[in-house]
């Protein structure tokens, strides 16, 4: 039995740290995305707003 | 044609002159077979009869490894993998020029090495060169065309010297099995195994194709 | 510059597509799976161990799947030079390292419970294995190249070799003689009486996660590339902001 519940717990868990990890990193990299857009266009009033 | 030519001719002109990449595979490869012979001792000679193949196998792999590693170093180091690329030859036959430069090295070292190797554990070589040449020049086909191929790769990658036996080693499996088992049935009958011998024609084929084939696509434009 | 404008490639536009409905599978899923892995019948023979068989194989399919994905991308990056499509190749092949690394490890667990001990060298499990240390190299040669074009291009090359080793790999185990212990399951149909099921949700669960892994790392590898583009972009213009301020 143990050695069943170590299967799939070692499955389970990477799978579940490796989605967490992807997950992580699109969040920085969309907020990134999100300020450089917005520091991309002066002209607009959205670029120029107090941030 | 003429071009493979000219960088076979090149090549091996160039070691002529220096002697360095054969005599730093030679010791090297030598240096293994002591070391091997160290590691695992075979106290009578039915012992060394069995270890012999994959023993004399390892020591070419490693030689030529380290072969292959200063192919293309040369080129990088004057840069003449850009002119290699420019040159408005089909870049196939640039890669048959070097491949065959490499192949003709390696199969100087391996002769040297199984002199060396005989000696050294007491195995009967002489008895079976003939076949025992075509079976280490079929396993060399394959090394060298892979080899040719990756080490254009790895000499433009960071640690270079580690990459090329990491991408190297598990592609050159078939090869290593094959021509283990090839050489094994050698010292054990003197004859060449069809079975074995028909794996290396169809791994040097394989390897020869796809290599052929991509090596334009490894050279930068 | 072979970049197909702003807007996102066919294989992009297909990936983001999939996320959802892959993601939705997955959670439905997983909890069937689990009940029916703990609701079936013990083996006979193998006794409690042999439900590392609804997980193993499954893990299996969608390594190999990773693998054939990979040499399959990088050969469509070769012919047709769309990046998107060396995005997909490169992230298939870290989720399939990332599978194929659980089928070596479930493996062995599996067969220290039947077998006795954990490894033996049957042309199944030394096939996997090369094919394991083959795709590392994959990666490794990725990490170790500079220049994103001329990493793809390596890349794409060392895939399909990848991929065409593996038959040579198959013979030449089976020519030195590793002896086949690895269980032909599938095609003796040995599968018992609701043994089924939970295979099946299995499969389906470890090839949903697969997808579902690999289109996140595409849009992940998207992301990173159009924020290196407005990077460069945007380091000519930044100087123009900063005279316009002062």
């Amino acid at each position: 039995m143990g050695y069943v519940i170590a299967a799939y717990a070692v499955t389970l868990g990477t799978a579940a740290v490796y989605l967490l990890r992807l997950a992580r990193e699109r969040r920085s990299l969309v907020r990134e995305l999100g300020s450089e857009s917005a520091r991309e266009q002066p002209g607009s009033p959205a670029g120029a707003s107090p941030s | 044609m003429n071009v493979a030519l000219a960088i076979l001719w090149k090549d091996l002109a160039t070691e002529w002159r220096g002697r360095d990449r054969v005599v730093a595979m030679a010791v090297f490869s030598f240096l293994v077979v002591v070391v091997l012979h160290f590691a695992l001792p075979a106290r009578d000679a039915e012992e060394a009869r069995r270890l012999a193949p994959g023993l004399l196998w390892v020591a070419y792999i490693f030689a030529a490894i380290l072969g292959l590693n200063r192919a293309f170093a040369l080129e990088l180091e004057n840069e003449a993998l850009a002119g290699l690329a420019l040159a408005p030859a089909d870049r196939g036959w640039i890669f048959l020029g070097k491949a065959a430069a490499s192949f003709v090295i390696l199969g100087a070292v391996q002769a040297v090495t199984a002199v060396v190797f005989a000696l050294a554990f007491d195995v009967d070589l002489a008895a079976i060169a003939p076949s025992l040449a075509i079976v280490v020049a079929l396993g060399s086909l394959g090394i060298c065309a892979v080899g040719t191929l990756l080490g254009a790769v790895s000499v433009r990658t960071r640690y270079r010297e580690v990459m090329l036996p990491l991408l190297m080693l598990p592609l050159l499996v078939p090869v290593l099995l094959a021509a283990v088992d090839a050489t094994a049935g050698l010292l054990e009958t003197g004859t060449l195994r069809w079975r074995s011998v028909q794996l290396l024609l169809v791994t040097d084929a394989v390897f020869w194709i796809v290599s052929f084939t991509s090596f334009e696509y490894v050279l930068d434009e | 510059m072979t970049a197909p404008g702003p807007g996102p490639s066919g294989i992009e536009r297909l990936t983001a597509r999939l996320r959802g409905p892959t993601g939705w599978l997955l959670l439905v899923i997983l909890v069937p799976w689990l009940a029916a892995v703990a609701w079936a019948p013990e083996d006979s023979v193998q006794g409690v161990v042999q439900k590392i068989l609804y997980v193993h194989p499954p893990l299996a399919f969608a390594a190999y799947l990773g693998f054939l994905l990979t040499a399959l991308a990088g050969g469509v990056f070769r012919w047709r030079g769309d990046e998107a499509w060396d995005r997909l190749a490169r992230s298939s092949a870290e989720v399939g390292v990332l599978f194929c690394t659980l089928v070596v490890v479930t493996g062995p667990i599996w067969a220290r419970g039947t077998w006795g001990r954990w490894w033996s060298w049957d042309p199944r499990l030394t096939v996997t294995l090369l094919l394991w240390f083959v795709y590392l190299a994959y990666l490794l040669l990725r990490g170790f190249t500079e220049g994103s074009e001329r990493a793809a291009r390596f890349a794409a090359v060392y895939g399909i070799i990848g991929i065409a080793v593996i038959p040579l790999n198959y013979f030449a185990i089976e020519l030195a003689g590793g002896r086949a212990i690895h269980p032909e399951n599938l095609a003796r149909g040995s599968l018992g009486a609701g043994m089924g099921l939970p295979f099946l949700l299995g499969t389906l669960a470890s090839l949903g996660a697969f997808v579902h892994l690999v289109v996140r790392r595409v849009e992940l590898e998207g992301l990173r590339n159009r924020l290196a583009e407005r990077a460069g972009a945007d380091g000519g213009r930044g100087e123009e902001f900063g005279s316009w301020d002062t």
